[in-house]
């Protein structure tokens, strides 16, 4: 069986060696070897958990082009804490889906220099970001796509389960009332933001 | 009794007559009936104990996932290509089940019975189904039950001159909250929950959860005898430091189609066939949406009051392919699924999440027959292999047509495929696209909700696991008892055939118990 089929993993990783090859030693150099306070300005408080600073920090971003620009009747990904709900999720999961997903990110973050922007996503602006993504979807490179599938369920998902998004679906709610559970994912599940990283994201943001 | 495993505080060493690994829709049969007969048995389930009276099934999907689904929800093959859908909690999958109760048809059966497989004919079964149904209260449902879309897909059917049929219900009291995926909240729908677990118990079985079994043992001879295992915290789901020893006269391996081939490579049971995980089936689904003018509100009431089985076998012509091979029934999700389903992203994805209530949607389960495999990585963690191919991808084709005209005979103004890149089709005209629309690789994710055939049944040793008698060829005193012994898929929903087969088992168990040949 195996003989026929390509392991997702096994193909992640060899994509994300290819990648990290083709962007060069400077790009890996600032994945793997610090720069976090060039992503602390995604976190908005928010304290990963599963994945690194970094790796959380282009989560954000993903998850707000996958989302879109909240009009004022939605909540914003940042308000309805979707990429740390997710993180917590990885937490949870552990194992290959958080695996999959860390090297997802890697893809992302440095996939863009593939494309000839000289940028990493998390410096793209929102047009650009959007188009990298939607060159994803529409790409016919398999891990590609799998790497925009995989990170669209978990945001859409993650997103559209706060039931402060449910008025956007036109769906009134469940008939039970909420019972906490200790192993879930939701924003009562979460750690309080942090105020020391929030105001670090504030400093970062003024001195932009 | 029930003890939960989550809150133990100390290890047990335990000596039964059997001992049953899983509490789905086999484990509790088996369960049910050995206890009934006076035998002493212990139930292992891995996932939590979670029930309507305690609040615990609170309709929401993402609490729900993490509570009563395997993975947690989010475990897909290692290509990305089926959704593995199966259950970790007391119950099995049928706490997340449709209650859709379909006999395995006489036609399966003979085919079963024609490799080699004997014991489990219709007739034979029948006095099974007959009390199951009983038990379950299988019946049709009343018209009050039909949602927008169950109506909709009969009129479609009939214009399309398809015959339908009432889809069989195991429930009782139902109260429409259309929330059967995440577990009923009202004890109503007919899972192992609330049947053959309380009835098990009432007998006298007990049941430990959140224990996680890590091996089969056997004796020095090879024979089973009995399990060790360890205790786990519900919500990390990780070993909470106790431990449990079971010495039983009896195994019975019920874990469930993506997980006992699990349990018996982890345990390195003798697999001299080498078709242990192999033979990996699954019933990949799939569905369209439809943009209605009208509301359809997908997520109320039951999910299949009806359906066709027009198609349910596959026609040939001259050795080739022409259509069918999968049953067709209106489909049901919750909003964040369809939010999820539905494809795109940015403001394209939010425009069609906007109308959600306007969105309808059809489902087939495919009749697969060319398998994949369940094996275990270097870790010892388990991957699941499986790509759509060959005749069954031509079934899915066909049933995406299918699916396609009954949509737009029933007033979709558009159809909407869930795949990648996010295709449209707004006319019939274009039905041809499914001939050759990227439907693997990642282009389409199939939910595979009836995990099949990895300790396939048959009476030769080197070509299958288990006997006639559901005791595996070459582990004397292990049976099993789960979809995992199908040689091939019922062709319809599962579960009533789980339990028939278990009724089966049961019976074979107990006549080895009562001939007392283990003492």
């Amino acid at each position: 069986m195996s003989n026929f089929m390509l392991s997702r993993r096994g193909f992640l990783k060899t994509a994300s060696g290819a990648a990290l090859l083709l962007v060069g030693y400077q790009a890996a150099k600032i994945w793997l070897d610090g720069d976090d306070e060039n992503y602390l300005p995604f976190l908005e408080g928010e304290v990963p958990q599963a994945l690194s600073i970094k790796e959380f920090a282009v989560l954000s971003s993903v998850v707000q082009c996958i989302v879109g620009v909240a009009s004022f009747a939605t909540v914003s990904t940042a308000e309805a804490r979707t990429a740390a709900r997710i993180d917590l999720e990885l937490l949870h999961q552990g194992g290959k889906l958080l695996q999959d997903i860390k090297d997802s990110l890697l893809v992302v973050e440095f996939g863009t220099y593939l494309e000839g922007h000289g940028k990493r996503f998390t410096q793209l602006s929102t047009e650009q970001q959007h188009r990298f993504l939607l060159n994803l979807k529409e790409s016919s490179i398999t891990l590609q796509r799998q790497v925009y599938s995989g990170l669209r369920f978990l945001t859409v998902f993650f997103y559209y389960s706060d039931e402060r998004t449910w008025p956007t679906l036109g769906y009134q709610s469940p008939w039970q009332p909420i019972k906490f559970y200790e192993g879930g994912n939701r924003i009562e599940n979460l750690p309080p933001l942090s105020t020391a990283l929030k105001e670090s994201s504030l400093i970062k943001e003024d001195s932009k | 009794m029930i003890i939960e495993g989550n809150n133990v505080n100390r290890s047990y060493d335990e000596e039964v007559d059997v001992v049953i690994i899983g509490s789905g829709c086999g484990g509790a049969t088996v369960a049910k009936q050995l206890a009934a007969q006076g035998h002493s048995v212990l139930i292992l389930e891995q996932g939590g104990y979670f029930t309507a009276q305690r609040g615990d099934l609170d309709q929401r999907s993402d609490n729900m996932l993490a509570r009563i689904d395997g993975g947690r929800g989010l475990h897909t093959s290692v290509n990305s290509e089926i959704a593995l859908m199966y259950g970790n909690c007391v119950g099995g999958a049928s706490v997340h089940y449709w209650a859709d109760s379909w006999r395995m048809p006489k036609d399966r059966c003979d085919a079963i019975a024609a490799t080699g497989v004997t014991g489990h004919s219709y007739e034979e079964l029948l006095p099974y189904f007959e009390q199951i149904e009983k038990d379950l209260n299988v019946h049709f449902a009343a018209p009050e039950y039909y949602n927008t879309m169950n109506l909709l897909f009969n009129k479609g059917a009939e214009s399309l001159g398809w015959h339908t049929e009432p889809t069989p219900q195991a429930r009782r009291g139902c109260v429409k909250s259309g929330h059967c995926y995440q577990g009923c909240s009202y004890d109503a729908k007919q899972s192992q929950l609330v049947t053959h677990i309380p009835a098990a118990i009432d007998a006298g079985a007990r049941l430990m959860s959140d224990c996680h079994v890590e091996t089969i043992t056997r004796n020095s001879k090879g024979v089973a005898t009995g399990v060790e295992a360890v205790f786990v915290d519900r919500a990390s789901s990780r070993p909470n430091g106790h431990r449990l020893k079971v010495k039983a006269q009896i195994v019975v391996l019920a874990a469930g189609g993506y997980s006992s081939s699990v349990v018996w490579l982890r345990s390195k049971l003798p697999n001299g066939s080498g078709m242990v995980g192999k033979n990996f089936l699954c019933n990949p689904n799939t569905f369209l949406y439809g943009l209605y003018n009208q509301e359809i509100k997908l997520w109320e009431n039951i999910p299949a009051a009806t359906g066709t089985s027009a198609f349910r076998l596959a026609t040939y012509k001259d050795g080739k392919y022409v259509e069918g091979g999968y049953l067709l029934h209106p489909n049901q999700l919750q909003p964040e699924f369809l939010a999820v389903t539905l494809p795109g992203f940015g403001e394209d994805h939010r425009k069609l999440v906007s109308q959600l209530p306007h969105i309808g949607s059809v489902v087939s389960w495919i009749d697969d027959e060319l398998p994949g495999e369940i094996s275990l990585d270097k870790n010892g963690d388990p991957e699941y292999h499986y790509q759509l191919r060959g005749v069954d991808e031509l079934k899915a084709r066909d049933s995406l047509k299918k699916q396609a005209q009954l949509l737009f005979a029933t007033g979709a103004k558009e159809v909407i495929v869930p795949d990648t890149a996010g295709t449209r089709l707004q006319s019939l005209k274009e039905i041809d696209l499914f001939d050759t629309l990227p439907i693997n690789d990642g282009n389409y994710l199939f939910g595979a909700p009836h995990p099949a055939g990895t300790l396939r049944m048959g009476n030769d040793p080197a070509t299958s696991v288990v006997a006639s008698n559901h005791e595996a060829h070459e582990v004397t005193n292990l049976f099993v008892t789960d979809p995992s012994v199908f040689p091939m898929q019922p062709s319809v929903d599962p579960s009533i055939s789980i339990m028939a087969w278990s009724y089966v088992a049961a019976k074979e168990i107990n006549t080895r118990l009562q001939e007392g040949l283990f003492k």
